[in-house]
């Protein structure tokens, strides 16, 4: 909400600067968040009085005019059409910037020399009205700067106000609050109306057909009105704090709203037909045309102000456009009301519709100040439109207001603050905000205007507030509580921080991508089975973030995709986040706590040959081994993947644990790399950490410290064989305590079909040396099994 | 004997010259050959010493012949180990290096969070990103026809479910299954239906709560002043400023000295001096009632903090779109 600081201060007796004011206010909860100089971009515009016109030689639509600028008088060229002698007007010099930036520099139009330009509102930027000069009442001194003599020197302060504060809604509660916080006096406008004529309940009647939508709607009648435009102050005061000026009967309604924070409305009272104005529930299927121009259908649950007839208004948020003033309005029938806010705000969602008005009901109105805000209005109206006020006013009650009593405990007070606020202190405080506080039962009793307390909780809040947040100590709880308890949740998350270790450890840069994808990508990389749905947004921000990230791959290649294209040369990512999926039962989703890497190119750096080779399938691998092994997983074992569409073809591992798949091992496929634009083989393994489970810590076991003597074997072998068969085998010789396969070569010296495996073989005995016989002797017996379980022959 | 220091000096002095084997030899020649030998000739010159000084000038000759002796040796030694020795290698050449990873500056911000909270008795819980709206809003005093649903526009999934707006709905999940104290952590992800230069729809969030008999607004104040001392140094001004939640009250948001200028006043802060990073408050007696405490005998404070706020505030980070974007050239950078 946008106020002017000398606004306020026609409310307040405050000497706090514009500065100092948008401090004190923030720091009691009513956050300023911009203070600016309402005459921002118009300190090199002056005044400027026309001294003489002639038509322009060579242009019918130009005038020459002399105008005095205070020091003399210039030659300026203007194509205003109201443009006359003895004008006072807005001058820009030669040298002067407008608000939209436009430098003015001396110039010649059409052969006639101009040192200026004279400017309408738009110009100025003060409103859009661009169909001639600003023309100044009164005879301000030419020279003088432009926003003195409008009265622009003044600033906007905008204010961010939480929803609990709706009394801030206008200036005077803001001059409350300065009131409270600074000790200063309100000085609020008085209200002096002047009735006559016939009496307003000669006019109309109002009821509350609906009691649970309205505690109370007051009206009065003003005759013979004028409408109009409002003078230039109103119009300038209006758009400093960002609302259109619509005609001298509306402006009146706009500014009582924002200085009273009450929301009003104004009747054509030839519309209200019948006499009568009712405040009722509409019926389903009415129709109402409101201000904004639009037909709208109503349910039955929102709520109207009805003539005899049918609709005139929706309560509470906008009027009728057949009922609302307009230029030929005479007599008015002002509204000032009091709406249930759950009713407002259920209308106004409905029907999309968030105006100035249903903002202020939907958060609480005072029910006792809307007298004040009619009479206020009614006084206005007749200040800028002319016309009477008949006597009295009409007014229905369906529930008066009973003022909210609460018990405060200052003692309670102290101990929520943590302070030694005196008893005077906390009463002191409340009542400076207008809480009544009975200084021997302490029972408060909140003012109309404060919905939002009911609670003694809010009262020590109201207390902390103006007493000052600076006020509480701070301090550190001494011993309440137990230090640190337990692991708790936290056991899984270790798990998840400690793969994040790992695999940056193993050269991966993490990435962190937002949780939504599109349908397609689900289609496309559905992981670990098509057949789980994936969970979709009722209301998302675009078709391409409409459902929830099905695996972290999908996005992983995205990643990289984007950063090939921006000229990344290797790609080494990972991701560490949930993935969501649908389930059934009476919580329908399940939630994984997916772990993924991807790698492709070749990523180390230098001149070193090795540093050149492309990462692969086995870079993957081992990464995940790893990782495995580090995050404490025993037990995992590889099986050949069966088609994935989004893998190559036997390049894909599915990862089992304890007879559960757990994550996939892949080459991306090709064919879908190349559909993404990506020429780089790309590798990746996604595995759901939260399904495995760590191994016990490891225990220790005692290690032979006796000589290991290495002998290297090579077999020629059919080609066929695996050659972690061989391995087994070798593995279960006596002594052998490892096997360590270090060559694959086939060709040159062996015979078709056949290859050659090398082996590092380990031998070692527990207790003492082994002697060559003894090894000799091992090697010949499981050499000789080999040959014939595996046709493996020494080479 | 006379010359005998002046020729022991001069021997070492040219094996000190001696560049290889040839010119050690000369040296040796020189000082210890059996024919010219300058010590080799001293020693015979021993017979002309009167008898009884004979025995300790013989000493004094044997001792610098060996101490020569012994510097020949070890030139020589030394010399045939640089004959041995490995080539040079250039070390100015980059090293080799195995693949450099990184975690993203929004891990290694929420672990430092984590951290100072964990050192301070915290724990870290953990709960579900789809809610219900009973534990993202009517749990904590939020009801559906309250104007401060308004605060946060929710993504929902159909029924009473969504994605949470923040990680407050930990806190009734912890609450409902443990009695106070409750002294906790909450970090995650969360979700807004808001996307633009400075939000996004997915962000993430560390909140914490403390429970029990006792806990006031000024042990709220000293933990978090505690707090951002920890993250942002020793120095950093606080200040705690009126605000609302539905949740807590009395509430507040937290500033602190902007880490640009100091206050003095600029873009980062807006010309206003402060920054703001954190908001909390008393747990609202209403919140303890939906988890069935008794608010006369507890009581507790909540608070809240954006991580990527926290991260850009760190690293000058001046649009929060890098930290979503995985660009190389950003992450490498951490």
């Amino acid at each position: 909400m946008k106020l002017t600081y000398r606004w306020i201060r026609e409310w307040v007796a405050t000497e706090l600067t514009p500065v100092e004011l948008a401090e004190r206010l923030t720091m009691a909860g009513l956050e300023v968040e911009r203070l600016e100089a309402l005459g921002h971009g118009l300190a090199d515009i002056r005044v400027a009085r026309v001294r003489s016109t002639r038509k322009h030689p060579q242009a019918d639509r130009l005038t020459l005019c002399e105008v005095e600028d205070g020091t003399g008088l210039i030659p300026v060229v203007c194509g205003a059409p109201n443009v006359r002698d003895g004008a006072f007007v807005a001058l820009a010099p030669v040298g002067a910037t407008l608000p939209n930036g436009t430098q003015i520099r001396k110039a010649k139009l059409r052969g006639e020399v101009s040192e200026g330009m004279l400017l309408s509102e738009a110009e100025l930027g003060l409103s859009s009205n661009h169909d001639g000069l600003l023309l100044l009442d009164g005879e301000p001194a030419p020279g003088r700067p432009l926003v003195e003599a409008l009265g622009l020197d003044d600033w906007v302060l905008d204010i961010s106000l939480t929803p609990n504060r709706s009394d801030c809604l206008g200036v005077l509660g803001i001059a409350r609050e300065v009131a409270a916080l600074t000790g200063a006096a309100l000085t609020p406008p008085a209200i002096a109306l002047v009735e006559s004529g016939v009496a307003a309940a000669e006019a109309v009647r109002v009821e509350i057909e609906d009691v649970a939508g309205c505690s109370r709607y007051a009206a009065r009648v003003v005759r013979g009105v004028r409408v109009g435009p409002s003078p230039a102050a109103v119009r300038w005061r209006l758009a400093a704090v960002g609302i259109r000026s619509i005609s001298n009967v509306v402006d009146a309604t706009n500014l009582v709203l924002l200085e009273l924070g009450h929301p009003l409305h104004a009747f054509d009272l030839a519309r209200v037909e019948g006499g009568r104005a009712v405040v009722r529930r509409a019926r389903a299927g009415e129709t109402l045309l409101t201000l904004d121009g639009v037909d709208r259908t109503l349910t039955a649950e929102d709520l109207i102000i009805a003539n005899a007839r049918a609709a005139m208004a929706f309560a509470g948020i906008m009027g009728g456009e057949v009922s609302g003033v307009h230029d030929d309005t005479v007599d008015l029938l002002l509204e000032s009301a009091h709406f249930d806010p759950i009713t407002i705000r259920r209308s106004a969602r409905r029907h999309g519709l968030h105006t100035e008005a249903s903002h202020r009901f939907e958060r609480g109105t005072d029910p006792v100040g809307l007298g004040t805000a009619l009479d206020r209005l009614a006084q206005r109206i007749v200040e800028l439109a002319g016309g009477a006020v008949a006597p009295g006013v009409v007014e229905a009650v369906a529930r008066p207001h009973v003022p909210q009593r609460i018990r405060f405990r200052p003692e309670r007070a102290r101990a929520v603050l943590g302070t030694t606020i005196s008893d005077e202190a906390c009463v002191g405080a409340l009542d400076a905000i207008g809480i009544a506080v009975d200084p021997a039962t302490f029972e408060a009793t909140v003012p109309p205007w404060r919905p939002d307390i009911t609670r003694e909780v809010d009262l020590i809040e109201e207390v902390a507030r103006i007493a000052g947040y600076d006020q509480i100590p701070a301090e550190t709880a001494d011993g309440v509580v137990l230090a640190g308890a337990g692991p708790g949740a936290a056991a899984g998350a270790q798990r998840v921080e400690l793969a994040r270790d790992v695999l940056a450890g193993q050269g991966y840069r993490e990435i962190v991508r937002l949780a939504f994808t599109s349908p397609e990508v689900v289609a496309r990389f559905d992981y670990p089975d098509g057949r789980a749905e994936p969970v979709r947004i009722a209301n998302p921000l675009g078709e391409d973030t409409s459902v929830l990230a099905t695996t972290l791959v999908s996005g992983l290649v995205e990643t990289a995709r984007a950063q090939l294209n921006r000229g990344a040369t290797a790609v080494r990512l990972f991701q560490v986040a949930r993935t969501h999926r649908r389930a059934g039962g009476k919580w329908p989703f399940r939630e994984i706590e997916s772990v993924a890497a991807l790698g492709g190119g070749a990523q180390g750096r230098g001149a070193f040959p090795e540093s050149t080779r492309d990462c692969d399938f086995f870079d993957l691998k081992g990464t995940l081994e790893i990782l495995l092994e580090r995050t404490g997983i025993k037990g995992v074992a590889f099986r050949p993947a069966a088609d994935l569409q989004y893998a190559e073809p036997g390049r894909a591992g599915e990862i089992w644990c304890d007879d559960r798949k757990v994550g996939e091992l892949i080459m991306l496929s090709r064919r879908l790399l190349g559909q993404l634009g990506i020429g780089l083989d790309l590798y990746a393994f996604e595995l759901d950490l939260g399904a495995l489970t760590p191994a016990a810590p490891p225990r220790y076991r005692s290690f032979s410290r006796q000589p290991v003597a290495l002998r290297d074997l090579a077999l020629d072998v059919p080609a066929a064989l695996a050659a972690v068969e061989i391995e087994r085998e070798l593995a279960r010789a006596k002594w052998v305590v490892d096997v360590e396969l270090f060559d694959v070569y086939q060709g040159e010296g062996l015979a078709p079909g056949r290859k050659s495996l090398a082996f590092h073989v380990r031998f070692q005995h527990a207790e003492r040396a082994l002697t060559e016989a003894e090894i000799a002797g091992a090697l010949e017996r499981v050499l000789g099994d080999l040959e014939a379980s595996h046709d493996a022959r020494r080479r | 004997m006379a010359g005998l220091e002046a020729v022991e000096r001069e021997a070492l002095e040219r094996l000190g010259a001696a560049c290889d084997a040839t010119a050690i030899e000369d040296v040796r020649v020189w000082a210890l050959g059996r024919k010219a030998g300058r010590i080799t000739g001293l020693m015979k010159s021993l017979r002309e010493v009167p008898p009884e000084d004979r025995p300790r000038a013989g000493d004094a000759a044997n001792r610098a012949k060996e101490r020569v002796e012994a510097a020949l040796d070890r030139a020589l030694a030394e010399r045939a180990e640089r004959s041995t020795a490995l080539p040079p290698i250039d070390v100015t050449l980059a090293g080799r290096r195995a693949p450099l990873g990184s975690l993203h500056p929004l891990t290694r911000v929420r672990r430092d969070i984590e951290q100072i909270f964990v050192s301070l008795g915290f724990r870290i819980a953990e709960g579900p990103e789809i809610e219900d709206e009973h534990h993202n809003f009517e749990a904590l005093n939020t009801p559906a026809d309250h104007p401060a649903r308004d605060m946060q526009d929710t993504f929902y999934l159909g029924g009473e479910f969504l994605l949470r707006t923040h990680t407050s709905p930990v806190q009734i999940r912890l609450m409902e299954a443990e009695r106070p104290p409750i002294r906790a952590i909450m970090p995650g992800r969360v979700f807004r239906r808001d996307s633009d230069a400075t939000h996004s729809p997915m962000f993430h969030q560390v909140e914490g709560l403390l429970v029990d008999h006792r806990v006031s607004m000024a042990d709220l104040k000293g933990t978090l002043v505690a707090f951002l001392r920890a993250f942002f140094g020793a120095d950093t001004r606080a200040r705690f400023r009126p605000s609302f939640f539905p949740f807590t009250e009395p509430s507040a948001e937290v500033d602190i000295g902007c880490v640009l200028c100091g206050g003095a006043g600029c873009r980062l802060c807006k010309g206003s001096g402060w920054l703001e990073v954190l908001g909390c408050g008393m747990v609202d007696p209403a919140v303890f009632q939906s988890v069935g405490y008794d608010p006369e005998l507890v009581t507790g404070y909540a608070f809240g903090m954006g991580v990527e706020r926290l991260t850009m505030l760190r690293y000058a980070i001046d649009d929060m779109r890098l930290l979503f974007e995985n660009d190389h050239r950003f992450l490498e950078q951490f």
